[in-house]
């Protein structure tokens, strides 16, 4: 051996000693005439593993190829990305679904006839714009034309047979309700991304779900929704309203059953709507409210104990705070009682309420119906309620009947609800609830007793006040109205007024049986021949409440009273107290 | 003039004469419908990656690849006419070069996607590496054969230098995926050999442990075993388009250039073009291609096996297990049936150098495995295994 002996060391031997022992390992083979027969038993193990190997190889190309999932949508790991589960309202049927449409695409270099192929495609497919069209044309290399084409669009354009057409399948989300609801839906964009609405709120929900196969229930009901859209619709061309809000929700439980902000658009194409139609002005518009805060107020003055049901207030004159005059729209020139303020609606009767329970109170009460933070619900889009800088004497006596405050409608549909609910305040969900859950951020708000007073406000306010225009025959519908002017340049505008009505129904039973809110808001309603040159909410947003419930009754099974113990209010008697709260500088 | 019925008569004594009826027609049709099946699906999946990388000529590679895939087939016709002698003295010259060439690298080298492995030669990127891979082979059957001699060659030592100066020049790129094939193909020819079992067992060791160290000195390589041993947490883009596409083609395939994943996805030509086929042409197109792969190298292996001198037996194995190990794993990668590995499909897979170094491959394998005077044991005697005298 030619190697370097260097044995100082027990390790280099025993190194040394080994490769020798295998160089001779060899030879001594060699020497046993065995070696060239046990290398081919060797090889023919080598050749055993690889006809063993690409037999395997062979089964594993067949069961990919015929057994596999992929691709198929039926395991978790092959859902396209964008992938998003169904929706469905709480009676479960569609409202937004993931179906296969195709993308379009061009290889210019494929291309055979380039008038041949524009005229075509732009017969076969006229909502592609002629642009769009040359520019793919004109360009070097394979484009994507235009996507979210129909099995039937594709099979036009196909049909054609055109060289350098190519379809590729894409994922689309389609709802095919159209305009309904569209603000509550919300729609999602190519990518599978939640952008606004139920699509927005509930984005990782839905899209986890798709990788069950679960359908998302929403606390929609889409016959109470087609009811309220309609009734809005309609209220909202009669009275010229810029717009209009209404929503419908389940009290006990918080589920928002319907919700409408008109104008609206088509889920389905919202990029095609004008910009204002998609501001949902359920969540994300803020108003003072006017009048309708006088539920809160009350509430806030019965359950800290300020007043009773009884305690007189002196309406006798405005009241001055310091440089302002608070006026009452029916002024009484009298002492009234607190259950008068309310179906009078008496600005100056819940400015000293509020006054007398002090400042701290209402804040604390305002605070606990959810009145200054976003409406707690999954929209993104509820909006931040604007409120006084700074508590004092005015500011409290301007937000006691709903001013010096904005706040969304869902916030007074949740805080209102919080009332009617026996006292209890739940978050508004769009998520259909399931019976039983336990409701999370649930807190109490007001007293039972509290609420049963103000369940009974609200009915004798319908019976004998504002409200008369929503007393659904039998279905003992309370309510209160307001009639907020708009603050403009120079201070707040006559003639331009957000009226809102809120109703619940029904208010007897017990204090924590089923009960519905409905909530109507219409901002700028104009006087009609038949409201007598008013615009106020009694005039409008009141008869459309009214209609919406007793459409609805039956859906969420509230029954009729046999008798009404009252009869409603007369149809076109101007309704008592139907307030315009008025604001002097 | 005598009327010839065939091209090359029996009595046909001149080169070219002797060469086809000495060489094993069966492996080298079978060599050729690959060649042509790259050519073709090259085509197919190529414009795709052209397209991608913003070529205007849509036939970029496929053009380049029909080149590569003339030169490969020159290479291995003109390899294939050698002796075993003149095999070896290839394999030397082969072997120095392509070590040479390595360990300039690092000086000269083109460096793409984290590795020094290409060498730009005029608008053409040479993988030294390739070319390497089959002369080691050759070379330490060689010295193996040598030492069986025992004529005083230490042929195994010599063996282990050349394999331990490869595979340390691998390692400096880092090449990971080429010191496996180098590794297993190496052990493959030393086992088949005659090592006696203690040292398969030592050695066998020493791999396994050279397998796990890669797995923790080498990032990329860490990342993709991870990758392979927990889907869900890894991105395997690449590998689940792979599997969409196969699942897709299912039996007879979406039909010739209709594949959409090739679109995609990037290097579906190179590495995951055995996924591209089986989209467009399904899987009777899939177990047809591994039938060659695997008709390839059990008759390759049955020839060498057959086979009377030490040296041309383990060669020839050894370069048959080199294109053997080589087809496997690309395809059980594409399969998903072992890790991502960055592993050409041989003459299938777009790749100049992989193509020229396959035709010196197969092309040495089929001169070792020729019809010679005593080359093969005579087949009435010797029933593959039985004792040879």
């Amino acid at each position: 051996m030619s190697l370097v002996h260097h044995t100082s060391s027990g390790l280099w031997r025993r190194l040394i000693e080994g490769v020798w022992q295998v160089e001779h390992a060899f030879e001594r083979n060699k020497a046993k005439g065995r070696a060239a027969d046990d290398t081919r038993l060797r090889i023919f193990f080598v050749l055993s593993l690889f006809a063993l190997a690409f037999l395997l190889l062979a089964v594993e190309a067949t069961r990919s190829a015929l057994f596999s999932d992929a691709g198929k949508g039926s395991g978790a790991l092959d859902l396209p990305p964008e992938a998003r589960a169904d929706l469905v309202d709480r009676n479960g049927r569609l409202i937004a679904v993931d179906l296969v449409h195709y993308g379009l695409y061009l290889n210019p270099n494929e291309i055979w006839d380039r008038v041949e192929t524009r005229r075509g495609i732009r017969a076969a497919l006229p909502r592609l714009s002629a642009a769009r069209l040359e520019k793919a044309l004109a360009s070097g290399r394979r484009e994507y034309l235009i996507g979210g084409l129909t099995p039937q669009e594709r099979a036009a354009v196909h049909d054609l047979g055109l060289p350098g057409v190519q379809f590729e399948e894409e994922t689309r989300r389609v709802y095919p309700l159209g305009n309904s609801a569209s603000h509550l839906i919300g729609f999602s964009d190519t990518a599978g991304h939640g952008l606004a609405g139920s699509e927005r709120a509930l984005d990782p929900l839905i899209r986890n779900a798709a990788h069950t196969g679960a359908t998302v229930p929403l606390a929609l009901d889409l016959r109470i929704q087609g009811v309220l859209e309609e009734e809005l619709r309609k209220g909202r061309a009669e009275f010229s309203a810029d717009s209009a809000v209404g929503i419908v929700t389940d009290v006990r439980t918080g589920e928002i059953l319907a919700l409408s902000s008109q104008p609206d658009f088509d889920s389905a194409a919202p990029g095609a709507a004008p910009q204002p139609n998609l501001v949902n002005h359920a969540a994300a518009s803020v108003y003072e409210m006017g009048s309708t805060f006088k539920i809160f107020t009350l509430a806030m003055g019965l359950d800290s104990k300020a007043a009773t049901i009884n305690t007189m207030f002196d309406a006798n004159g405005p009241l001055h705070m310091g440089s302002r005059v608070i006026h009452d729209y029916h002024a009484e020139h009298k002492a009234i009682s607190l259950s008068d303020v309310f179906i009078l609606s008496s600005n100056i009767g819940t400015a000293r309420l509020a006054l007398k329970a002090g400042e701290a109170n209402l804040v604390n009460y305002f605070k606990r119906f959810g009145l200054l933070e976003p409406a707690k619900t999954e929209l993104a889009e509820a909006a931040r309620p604007i409120t006084p800088r700074d508590w004092n004497a005015s500011t409290v006596a301007s937000a006691s009947f709903g001013y010096a405050i904005s706040v969304s409608p869902l916030n007074v549909a949740a805080g209102v609800g919080a009332i009617m609910n026996g006292g209890v305040y739940h978050p508004l969900t769009v998520l259909k609830r399931k019976p039983g859950e336990k409701i999370e951020g649930s807190h109490r708000v007001v007293s039972e007793e509290t609420a049963r007073h103000m369940l009974d406000l609200m009915r004798l306010n319908v019976l004998k006040g504002s409200g008369g225009k929503a007393d659904a025959a039998g279905l003992r519908v309370g309510g209160k109205t307001g009639s907020a002017e708009k603050a403009g340049v120079g201070g707040y505008q006559r003639k331009k007024l957000v009226s809102s009505f809120a109703a619940v129904f029904p208010t007897d039973g017990p204090v924590d049986g089923p009960r519905y809110l409905v909530l109507i808001l219409m901002d700028e309603p104009k006087a009609t021949p038949k409201t007598f040159g008013f615009a106020t909410a009694g005039w409008n947003a009141t008869p459309v409440a009214g209609r919406v419930i007793d459409r609805i009754a039956p859906f969420v099974g509230v029954r009729r009273a046999p008798a009404t113990p009252f009869a409603p209010s007369g149809g076109d008697r101007v309704p008592v107290g139907d307030d315009v709260s008025g604001i002097e500088q | 003039m005598t009327y010839q019925p065939h091209a090359f008569a029996r009595t046909d004594r001149s080169r070219l004469g002797l060469w086809w009826w000495t060489t094993d027609r069966l492996l080298m049709s079978a060599v050729a419908i690959l060649i042509g099946l790259g050519v073709m699906l090259s085509f197919g999946s190529s414009p795709a990656a052209a397209q991608r990388i913003g070529l205007s000529d849509p036939f970029h590679f496929a053009l380049r690849q029909s080149v590569y895939a003339a030169a490969g087939a020159c290479i291995l016709l003109a390899v294939s006419m050698c002796s075993p002698r003149a095999i070896r003295r290839l394999a030397f010259f082969v072997y120095v070069a392509a070590i040479g060439i390595m360990i300039l690298l690092p000086f000269l080298g083109h460096s793409a996607k984290g590795a020094t492995r290409w060498l730009e030669l005029g608008g053409f990127s040479l993988q030294p590496s390739e070319f390497m891979k089959p002369a080691l082979i050759v070379l330490v059957s060689w010295m193996f054969a040598e030492a069986q001699k025992g004529e005083g060659v230490p042929g195994v030592s010599i063996a282990f230098g050349l394999y331990f100066v490869a595979v340390a020049l691998l390692l400096i790129q880092p090449d990971i995926g080429q010191t496996v094939l180098i590794t297993i193909a190496f052990g493959a020819a030393f086992w088949m050999a005659g090592v006696p079992m203690s040292w398969v067992m030592g050695l066998g060791g020493v791999g396994i442990a050279g397998l796990c160290s890669t797995y923790f000195l080498f990032d990329h390589v860490h990342a993709r075993v991870q990758k392979f041993l927990s889907p869900d947490k890894a991105d395997t883009h690449q590998i689940d388009r792979a599997a969409e596409a196969i699942a897709a083609g299912g039996l007879i395939g979406r039909g010739p250039g209709e594949g959409v994943m090739k679109r995609h996805v990037p290097d579906l030509h190179t590495d995951f073009i055995y996924s591209v086929a089986a989209e467009e042409f399904g899987l009777v197109f899939s177990l047809f291609l591994i039938s060659l792969f695997g008709f390839l190298v059990v008759r390759g292996l049955y020839r060498a096996m057959k086979l009377n001198d030490p040296f041309e037996q383990v060669a020839a194995s050894g370069l048959f297990v080199l294109l053997g190990q080589q087809a496997f794993i690309n395809v059980a990668v594409n399969l998903n049936m072992i890790p991502t590995k960055g592993m050409t499909l041989p003459f299938i897979s777009y790749g100049g150098s992989s193509m020229l170094a396959m035709g010196l491959t197969l092309g040495m394998a089929l001169a070792l495995i020729r019809k010679r005077p005593n080359a093969y044991a005579n087949p009435a005697t010797a029933p593959a295994g039985a004792a040879f005298a």
